[in-house]
């Protein structure tokens, strides 16, 4: 193994050395870094061109500049030895370094939350269109999968931005519907939810009435109080989205009649309740990053403990279990805390002078200078959009991997062994198919983390993120070499690592590997 | 004499046992082409994408072959209806002198349109004929020859696929993305070969261990032959359909770079290209918008959707298969299944990187 990984560890450097100079001498052909002087009629251009050369040592040839950047680029990835971590300067002379941190600092923001909302509904989608194998559902999804594959991001980019930002933003000017935006939430709630759930016709008849209903009433409550102006879950509104969250999860892993697993869900749900007012003091008081991190930590520790406490014959199920609720209530909470910085929050005033809560370009506002949880929801809100466009793309991909490798595990023999000796679908499909399908997505979700930072090049043009993506596509308009291959570098070192992780990963959780 | 041997003789005649002679045999190709025919949505896709080829082609004609439509995509005439509104009725149908409307310079929109269709097939075929070729020698030579032309083929393939696609096209647009859409396409082939390669490989590796191959090699066959007219046709489904895929996505990397003004450059035009040159001009002229981005969902659609019935014709185990059902399937094929996913889980894992549908739009 120790030799595998180092054999592994070596031949990455290669590939990364390698494709680091087919790059440099693809840029050397291909740009042009004087091309802008050479066009300008500034009186003082022969001084700005030498003193342009002699910045980016233009004179010696490209493959002397190479080493000399590769001198200060190879302890960037490999802090050894006594040179600093050096990747030169941009055309107009700024550090490089300090524009990579700005520019990862952006990229990974707007990435992480988008990610995560891929994953979470992404592996849903799929599991549930697995699960319905051939049904009305599995067609939508595989349709709506393949025209997401189809759809050129940039082209979805500004439709969302004239039809979710603009009627998103008039909303908050004057908050109410027209009847058929309450149409439209029963008949697409509605079908979605008769389709998920399946059944005959008089079930699915009830389900999309009930499903319609239930969300166009929710819907034309919040409007007429007027919710959406001052929001907030409340104490009435944390102890009901406990009650679901603890009863649903319940029954997702354990069905309703494990003792343990009632007790868990019950006393994590209880526990999360009691919290709720306790939390407020110190996130009114000292809000920071670290103090969000820390709870969440707690809220886990919490729900394990609870699981185990709760005795039985399933303590890692009931941990598991404690830790699921803990963590969504917690997450609940959270939400409330920034729900209510939203009422201040439109009350500023560069976000009244903009033409509505929802901005469409930029990753902040300027001169905001509000307390944590506006500068957070600020931050949320800018993103809104790109993330929406980012999710739609990824869901895509990642639904169709998850349905595939869902069916092929629900294919196997021991998938029918468990069926035969009589175990309920649910323990079928939770505890054992659903862990092994998750193992070829481990592979996926790792090669895309490691694409990912290289930033959403096309999002980031759309909606004027500064982030790598950004960083790259500007410099090479420019034809700045330093800045590009940067870029270049972060995204090749993390394309290398992660690629390497997910084959170690691969080999960790799936025993068959391992014996090869 | 053992009385066993004598009551079930061998059925090596064939013409023994009824049910062989009453069905007509069909060869692989004949399977592979009825099974695709039962797939109404990619049959569709082929006509859809036929007819916009063929709308695409005609209307403005191919080099000096004259068109039926009567402006040019660079020929300005003055403004009409109202600022260059679409003049398409749908009901009578009618199209009027300016069907899709007129950019701002007065340039019939139906025409630069139809140009843009034009570029992007061109750029789609030429990219997917490149990476095709590439991909399939690359893979082809690794798979069968292994040791050390494996892992230099293979080490020159990593190091491609280390860059992100879209990252080496920009690149390469830069540089070539003002010499037309030919030589733009041809560079762009150069990166997009790696995925196929990597699951031509993962093929060969496999077959050439089997019979066919000793027969072969036993008869004489020389290696160019054994891999070309022996191995080859017996990897050609994984070929198909993952350049299907590769075009998909090389239609939508071609509009990436165009929208990000490192593709095509005016007086030519590409569909990205007038999607990024109006995106902002929405609010006042909608259908500068809609036009190039409804044809280039269809032309994706299409070929994606194409892809998608071919792997199911070529590959059948996956599909149509209900879990519920397993019951009257048998084991073996289960297991054959199983063996070749871990022999090559990294390689086939990896293969989504060009080949998979999405790529490089981010």
């Amino acid at each position: 193994m120790a030799a595998f990984v180092f054999r592994r560890l070596l031949a990455s450097v290669l590939i990364l050395l390698g494709a680091s100079f087919l790059v440099y001498m693809m840029m050397a052909f291909t740009l042009d870094p004087l091309r802008d002087l050479r066009e300008s009629r500034s009186a003082t251009r022969d001084i700005q061109m030498a003193d342009r050369i002699a910045r980016l040592d233009l004179n010696s040839p490209w493959i002397v500049r190479y080493f000399d950047w590769l001198r200060g680029a190879a302890s960037c990835v490999a802090p050894i030895g006594p040179l600093e971590c050096d990747l030169g300067l941009n055309r107009s002379g700024q550090s490089v370094n300090s524009l990579l941190a700005g520019a990862l600092g952006s990229t990974l923001r707007l990435v992480t939350v988008s990610t995560v909302a891929a994953w979470v509904v992404g592996i849903t989608v799929g599991i549930v269109s697995a699960l319905r194998q051939n049904s009305g559902f599995d067609y939508g999804v595989t349709f709506t999968a393949f025209l997401f594959f189809s759809l050129p991001s940039f082209w979805v980019a500004v439709l969302m931005k004239e039809f979710v930002a603009l009627p998103v933003n008039a909303f908050f000017e004057d908050p109410s519907l027209p009847w058929w935006a309450y149409v439209l939430v029963f008949v697409v709630f509605g079908t979605i939810m008769q389709s998920a759930l399946a059944g005959d016709r008089r079930r699915r008849l009830i389900v999309f009435a009930g499903a319609g209903a239930v969300a166009t009433g929710l819907l034309a409550l919040l409007v007429t109080t007027q919710w959406f102006l001052d929001p907030g879950f409340g104490y009435v509104g944390v102890v009901l989205m406990a009650a679901v969250i603890g009863g649903l999860t319940m029954v997702v892993l354990a069905g309703t009649k494990h003792r343990g697993a009632q007790i868990t869900a019950g006393v994590t749900a209880v526990l999360g309740v009691v919290s709720y007012p306790l939390v407020q003091i110190p996130f009114n008081n000292a809000p920071s990053i670290g103090l969000i991190l820390g709870l969440a930590v707690a809220a886990i520790a919490v729900g394990m403990a609870v699981g185990w406490l709760a005795g039985g014959y399933d303590r890692g199920m009931q941990m598991r279990l404690g830790a699921i609720i803990a963590f969504l209530i917690g997450a609940v909470i959270l939400l409330d805390r920034f729900m209510q910085a939203w009422a201040p929050y439109l009350n500023y005033t560069p976000v009244q002078a903009r033409s509505g809560p929802v901005p469409t370009v930029g990753s902040s506002t300027p001169l905001l200078d509000g307390s944590f949880w506006v500068e957070g929801l600020d931050l949320g809100v800018s993103l809104l959009l790109p993330t929406f466009a980012l999710v739609l793309v990824s869901i895509a991909t990642y639904s169709r991997y998850t349905r595939a490798g869902m069916i092929d595990v629900l294919g196997q023999d021991y998938i029918r062994t468990a069926r035969a000796k009589g175990l309920p679908e649910r323990v079928v499909v939770v505890r054992h198919a659903f862990r092994n399908s998750l193992i070829p997505l481990a592979t996926i979700v790792a090669t895309d983390i490691g694409a990912l930072l290289g930033g959403a090049v096309i999002t980031e043009k759309v909606f004027s993120i500064p982030g790598m993506g950004a960083l790259f596509t500007d410099s090479l308009l420019r034809d700045d070499p330093n800045p590009v291959m940067a870029f270049f570098l972060v995204v090749a070192a993390f394309a290398i690592l992660f690629n390497f992780i997910a084959d170690m990963s691969y080999a960790v959780l799936d025993p068959r590997v391992r014996s090869h | 004499m053992n009385p066993d041997v004598t009551v079930t003789p061998p059925p090596e005649g064939g013409h023994d046992v009824p049910e062989t002679k009453q069905e007509q045999g069909k060869s692989q190709g004949q399977l592979i082409r009825r099974r695709f025919m039962a797939n109404k949505l990619a049959l569709v896709s082929i006509v859809v994408l036929g007819l916009v080829a063929l709308l695409g082609i005609t209307s403005l004609g191919v080099g000096p072959i004259p068109g039926w439509w009567k402006w040019g995509y660079a020929e300005a005439p003055p403004l009409q209806n109202g600022g260059g509104r679409p003049t398409l009725e749908l009901w009578p149908f009618s199209l009027g002198d300016h069907p899709f409307g007129q950019h701002r310079t007065g340039k019939d929109y139906f025409a630069m349109v139809m140009r843009g269709i034009q570029n992007s097939f061109l750029a789609v075929f030429i990219m997917g004929a490149i990476a095709t070729v590439l991909g399939s020698v690359v893979g082809a030579l690794a798979g069968y020859y292994r040791g050390w032309v494996d892992a230099i083929l293979m080490r020159m393939t990593d190091l491609v696929i280390v860059v992100p696609v879209l990252v080496l096209g920009a690149v390469i647009g830069r540089g070539f993305g003002a010499n037309g859409v030919v030589i733009l396409s041809i560079f762009l082939g150069l990166v997009l070969w790696t995925g196929l390669a990597r699951l031509v490989r993962a093929e060969f590796l496999s077959l050439r261990e089997r019979e066919f191959v000793d027969a072969a090699r036993v008869a004489g066959a020389s290696d160019a032959r054994i891999i070309f007219k022996h191995i080859f046709p017996n990897a050609i489904g994984v070929v198909i359909v993952t350049s299907t895929l590769v075009m998909a996505s090389a239609i939508l990397l071609e509009a990436a770079l165009s929208f990000l003004n490192l593709g095509v450059k005016p007086p030519d035009v590409s569909l990205g290209y007038l999607i990024s040159e109006n995106s902002a001009a929405f609010k006042n002229r909608p259908y500068l918008f809609w036009w190039p981005g409804l044809f280039i969902i269809l032309i994706a659609l299409s070929i994606n959707f194409i892809g998608d019935g071919l792997r199911d014709a070529f590959d059948p185990r996956q599909t149509r298969f209900n879990a519920r059902k397993t019951v009257d399937r048998d084991a073996p094929v289960a297991a054959v299944d199983l063996d070749t996913k871990s022999t090559d889980a990294s390689g086939a894992a990896d293969g989504r990187g060009t080949g998979g549908p999405g790529e490089g739009r981010s």
